[in-house]
Protein backbone atom coordinates (compact mmCIF):
# COMPACT_ATOMS: atom_id res chain seq x y z
CA UNK A 1 0.00 0.00 0.00
CA UNK A 2 1.21 3.54 -0.83
CA UNK A 3 0.75 6.94 0.76
CA UNK A 4 -0.29 9.15 -1.62
CA UNK A 5 0.10 12.85 -1.29
CA UNK A 6 -1.67 14.40 1.82
CA UNK A 7 -3.70 17.21 0.99
CA UNK A 8 -2.78 20.46 1.74
CA UNK A 9 -4.41 22.92 3.50
CA UNK A 10 -6.48 25.29 1.76
CA UNK A 11 -4.86 28.71 1.93
CA UNK A 12 -6.34 31.61 -0.48
CA UNK A 13 -4.03 32.88 -2.76
CA UNK A 14 -4.89 36.11 -0.90
CA UNK A 15 -6.07 37.68 2.46
CA UNK A 16 -6.82 41.35 3.41
CA UNK A 17 -5.89 42.46 6.23
CA UNK A 18 -6.31 45.40 8.87
CA UNK A 19 -3.42 46.97 10.56
CA UNK A 20 -4.09 49.58 13.11
CA UNK A 21 -2.08 52.97 12.28
CA UNK A 22 -2.69 55.17 15.24
CA UNK A 23 -4.76 55.88 18.44
CA UNK A 24 -5.60 59.39 19.16
CA UNK A 25 -7.10 60.93 22.15
CA UNK A 26 -9.54 64.15 20.20
CA UNK A 27 -8.55 67.79 21.98
CA UNK A 28 -8.87 70.92 21.27
CA UNK A 29 -10.65 73.33 19.21
CA UNK A 30 -9.02 70.89 16.43
CA UNK A 31 -7.19 67.73 16.38
CA UNK A 32 -5.11 66.57 13.16
CA UNK A 33 -3.26 63.42 12.33
CA UNK A 34 -0.04 63.83 10.36
CA UNK A 35 2.14 61.58 8.15
CA UNK A 36 -0.25 58.53 7.42
CA UNK A 37 1.63 55.76 6.45
CA UNK A 38 1.16 54.97 2.39
CA UNK A 39 1.87 51.56 2.30
CA UNK A 40 -2.02 50.08 2.19
CA UNK A 41 -4.74 50.14 -0.41
CA UNK A 42 -7.29 51.40 1.82
CA UNK A 43 -8.02 53.42 4.88
CA UNK A 44 -10.54 52.86 7.74
CA UNK A 45 -10.89 55.29 10.47
CA UNK A 46 -13.30 54.54 13.56
CA UNK A 47 -13.78 57.46 15.36
CA UNK A 48 -15.69 56.47 19.17
CA UNK A 49 -17.22 59.00 21.64
CA UNK A 50 -16.01 62.47 20.23
CA UNK A 51 -16.91 64.88 23.09
CA UNK A 52 -17.22 68.47 22.39
CA UNK A 53 -18.49 71.34 24.50
CA UNK A 54 -21.39 72.25 22.39
CA UNK A 55 -23.33 70.66 19.30
CA UNK A 56 -22.39 71.59 16.18
CA UNK A 57 -21.68 70.14 12.82
CA UNK A 58 -18.33 67.73 12.97
CA UNK A 59 -15.97 68.28 9.83
CA UNK A 60 -13.23 66.11 9.01
CA UNK A 61 -10.98 67.23 6.21
CA UNK A 62 -7.55 66.04 4.47
CA UNK A 63 -6.43 69.36 3.90
CA UNK A 64 -6.37 72.38 5.99
CA UNK A 65 -6.25 74.93 3.15
CA UNK A 66 -9.10 73.66 1.07
CA UNK A 67 -12.03 76.47 1.08
CA UNK A 68 -12.60 76.49 -2.74
CA UNK A 69 -15.43 73.71 -2.31
CA UNK A 70 -14.19 72.07 -5.73
CA UNK A 71 -11.92 69.40 -4.04
CA UNK A 72 -14.45 66.88 -2.06
CA UNK A 73 -18.27 66.63 -3.02
CA UNK A 74 -20.67 64.55 -0.25
CA UNK A 75 -24.16 63.66 -1.01
CA UNK A 76 -26.18 60.82 -0.65
CA UNK A 77 -28.12 60.42 -4.30
CA UNK A 78 -27.00 61.85 -7.39
CA UNK A 79 -27.24 65.27 -6.51
CA UNK A 80 -23.34 65.51 -4.54
CA UNK A 81 -22.16 68.96 -3.21
CA UNK A 82 -19.56 70.96 -2.97
CA UNK A 83 -18.77 71.32 0.73
CA UNK A 84 -15.84 73.53 1.00
CA UNK A 85 -13.24 70.44 1.49
CA UNK A 86 -15.13 68.77 4.37
CA UNK A 87 -16.85 65.74 5.34
CA UNK A 88 -19.62 66.95 7.42
CA UNK A 89 -21.79 65.02 10.04
CA UNK A 90 -24.80 67.11 11.30
CA UNK A 91 -26.19 67.19 14.46
CA UNK A 92 -22.64 66.41 16.38
CA UNK A 93 -24.39 67.01 20.21
CA UNK A 94 -22.19 67.18 22.98
CA UNK A 95 -21.90 63.39 23.97
CA UNK A 96 -20.87 61.65 26.55
CA UNK A 97 -19.61 57.47 26.43
CA UNK A 98 -23.55 57.19 27.39
CA UNK A 99 -24.69 58.20 23.93
CA UNK A 100 -22.27 56.03 21.93
CA UNK A 101 -22.01 58.51 19.31
CA UNK A 102 -19.60 56.36 16.65
CA UNK A 103 -18.68 57.25 12.95
CA UNK A 104 -16.44 54.71 10.48
CA UNK A 105 -14.97 56.66 7.90
CA UNK A 106 -13.80 54.60 4.91
CA UNK A 107 -11.34 56.18 1.64
CA UNK A 108 -10.45 54.35 -0.93
CA UNK A 109 -7.37 54.30 -3.05
CA UNK A 110 -6.16 56.70 -0.65
CA UNK A 111 -2.65 56.92 -1.93
CA UNK A 112 -3.05 57.74 -5.51
CA UNK A 113 -1.97 61.32 -7.41
CA UNK A 114 -4.71 60.51 -10.45
CA UNK A 115 -8.04 59.23 -9.24
CA UNK A 116 -10.59 60.56 -6.59
CA UNK A 117 -10.56 59.06 -3.93
CA UNK A 118 -14.12 57.73 -3.05
CA UNK A 119 -14.97 57.76 0.98
CA UNK A 120 -18.05 56.40 2.87
CA UNK A 121 -18.82 58.05 6.52
CA UNK A 122 -21.50 56.41 8.53
CA UNK A 123 -22.42 56.37 11.81
CA UNK A 124 -24.39 57.55 14.79
CA UNK A 125 -24.09 61.35 15.40
CA UNK A 126 -26.09 61.98 18.67
CA UNK A 127 -28.71 59.84 20.48
CA UNK A 128 -31.35 60.25 17.65
CA UNK A 129 -29.67 61.05 14.52
CA UNK A 130 -27.52 59.02 12.10
CA UNK A 131 -25.63 59.56 8.92
CA UNK A 132 -24.23 57.47 5.87
CA UNK A 133 -22.63 59.97 3.36
CA UNK A 134 -20.69 59.60 0.49
CA UNK A 135 -18.54 61.27 -1.62
CA UNK A 136 -15.00 61.95 -3.66
CA UNK A 137 -12.14 63.59 -2.74
CA UNK A 138 -10.91 65.26 -5.92
CA UNK A 139 -7.84 66.86 -5.49
CA UNK A 140 -4.55 64.94 -7.27
CA UNK A 141 -2.84 64.18 -4.49
CA UNK A 142 -2.40 61.41 -1.78
CA UNK A 143 -4.61 61.35 1.65
CA UNK A 144 -1.62 61.94 4.33
CA UNK A 145 -3.28 63.80 7.02
CA UNK A 146 -7.03 64.01 8.91
CA UNK A 147 -8.22 67.38 10.21
CA UNK A 148 -11.58 66.86 12.27
CA UNK A 149 -12.55 70.10 14.21
CA UNK A 150 -16.42 71.67 14.26
CA UNK A 151 -18.25 73.67 12.02
CA UNK A 152 -18.86 76.68 14.14
CA UNK A 153 -15.53 76.85 14.87
CA UNK A 154 -15.69 77.25 18.50
CA UNK A 155 -16.97 73.78 20.03
CA UNK A 156 -13.71 72.05 21.51
CA UNK A 157 -13.05 68.44 21.86
CA UNK A 158 -12.40 66.70 24.75
CA UNK A 159 -12.27 63.26 24.69
CA UNK A 160 -12.88 60.90 21.94
CA UNK A 161 -10.96 58.43 20.11
CA UNK A 162 -9.79 58.17 16.62
CA UNK A 163 -8.49 54.95 15.07
CA UNK A 164 -6.52 54.81 11.78
CA UNK A 165 -6.34 51.20 10.16
CA UNK A 166 -4.58 50.09 6.85
CA UNK A 167 -6.28 48.12 4.96
CA UNK A 168 -5.00 45.72 2.06
CA UNK B 1 -5.64 74.94 21.63
CA UNK B 2 -4.70 72.82 18.55
CA UNK B 3 -3.71 69.91 18.57
CA UNK B 4 -1.31 67.87 16.13
CA UNK B 5 -0.40 64.21 15.99
CA UNK B 6 2.47 63.12 14.10
CA UNK B 7 1.71 59.44 13.74
CA UNK B 8 5.10 58.03 12.06
CA UNK B 9 6.97 59.12 15.26
CA UNK B 10 4.12 59.35 17.65
CA UNK B 11 4.25 62.53 18.47
CA UNK B 12 1.57 64.59 19.68
CA UNK B 13 1.63 68.13 20.05
CA UNK B 14 -0.55 70.61 21.87
CA UNK B 15 -0.37 74.20 20.57
CA UNK B 16 -1.65 77.42 21.51
CA UNK B 17 -3.80 79.15 18.45
CA UNK B 18 -2.02 81.05 16.60
CA UNK B 19 -3.00 85.11 16.29
CA UNK B 20 -4.85 84.45 13.17
CA UNK B 21 -6.25 81.81 14.65
CA UNK B 22 -7.46 83.26 17.69
CA UNK B 23 -8.70 86.25 15.63
CA UNK B 24 -10.54 83.44 13.46
CA UNK B 25 -11.94 82.11 16.91
CA UNK B 26 -13.15 85.38 18.39
CA UNK B 27 -14.66 86.09 15.14
CA UNK B 28 -16.80 82.28 14.77
CA UNK B 29 -17.30 82.79 18.70
CA UNK B 30 -19.34 86.57 17.86
CA UNK B 31 -20.80 84.44 14.89
CA UNK B 32 -22.10 81.32 17.10
CA UNK B 33 -23.26 83.56 20.09
CA UNK B 34 -25.60 85.92 17.57
CA UNK B 35 -26.85 82.34 16.16
CA UNK B 36 -27.73 80.84 19.76
CA UNK B 37 -29.10 84.23 20.34
CA UNK B 38 -31.24 84.20 17.47
CA UNK B 39 -32.50 80.83 17.69
CA UNK B 40 -33.53 81.09 21.16
CA UNK B 41 -35.41 84.59 20.00
CA UNK B 42 -37.18 82.65 16.99
CA UNK B 43 -38.03 79.75 19.78
CA UNK B 44 -39.33 82.35 22.48
CA UNK B 45 -41.02 83.71 19.92
CA UNK B 46 -42.85 80.79 18.07
CA UNK B 47 -43.99 79.59 22.27
CA UNK B 48 -45.47 83.11 22.07
CA UNK B 49 -47.52 81.99 19.36
CA UNK B 50 -48.19 79.04 20.41
CA UNK B 51 -49.65 80.41 23.68
CA UNK B 52 -51.82 83.12 21.80
CA UNK B 53 -53.02 80.39 19.42
CA UNK B 54 -54.21 78.80 22.57
CA UNK B 55 -55.52 81.62 24.03
CA UNK B 56 -57.70 82.62 21.35
CA UNK B 57 -58.82 78.94 20.95
CA UNK B 58 -60.14 79.20 24.43
CA UNK B 59 -61.83 82.55 24.27
CA UNK B 60 -63.29 81.49 20.93
CA UNK B 61 -64.46 77.95 23.09
CA UNK B 62 -65.83 79.98 25.90
CA UNK B 63 -67.94 82.88 23.90
CA UNK B 64 -68.92 79.63 21.72
CA UNK B 65 -70.34 77.78 25.12
CA UNK B 66 -71.61 81.13 26.61
CA UNK B 67 -73.92 81.67 23.26
CA UNK B 68 -75.13 78.54 23.25
CA UNK B 69 -75.84 78.81 26.67
CA UNK B 70 -77.99 82.31 25.92
CA UNK B 71 -79.89 80.71 23.05
CA UNK B 72 -80.98 77.39 25.37
CA UNK B 73 -82.16 80.81 27.90
CA UNK B 74 -84.38 82.45 25.32
CA UNK B 75 -85.70 79.81 23.51
CA UNK B 76 -87.19 76.75 25.88
CA UNK B 77 -90.49 77.41 27.32
CA UNK B 78 -90.99 77.36 31.31
CA UNK B 79 -92.74 73.65 32.31
CA UNK B 80 -95.71 74.36 34.44
CA UNK B 81 -96.57 71.50 36.24
CA UNK B 82 -100.48 70.40 36.12
CA UNK B 83 -101.63 69.10 39.30
CA UNK B 84 -102.63 65.63 39.19
CA UNK B 85 -106.29 64.86 40.22
CA UNK B 86 -107.17 61.61 40.97
CA UNK B 87 -110.96 60.28 41.81
CA UNK B 88 -111.83 58.04 44.50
Amino acid sequence: MTIKQIPQAIVPASVSSMTLLSTTTLSGLSTTITNISQAYTNLRILITNPFVSAATTLQISFDIDDTTGVQLRQGGGTAAIASAGLITAANQTTVSTATRVAYVLDVYDYTSITNAKVYTLFGKTSASNAIFAVGTYERTSAVTQLVLANNNGTSTFSGGTVRIYGVN
Amino acid sequence: MIRIHDISTDTIIDREMTDEEFAQFEANQAVEAARIAAEAEAKAAEEAAKQQAFNDAVAVAVAAALAAQQTSATTSQPVVEEPVVTQE
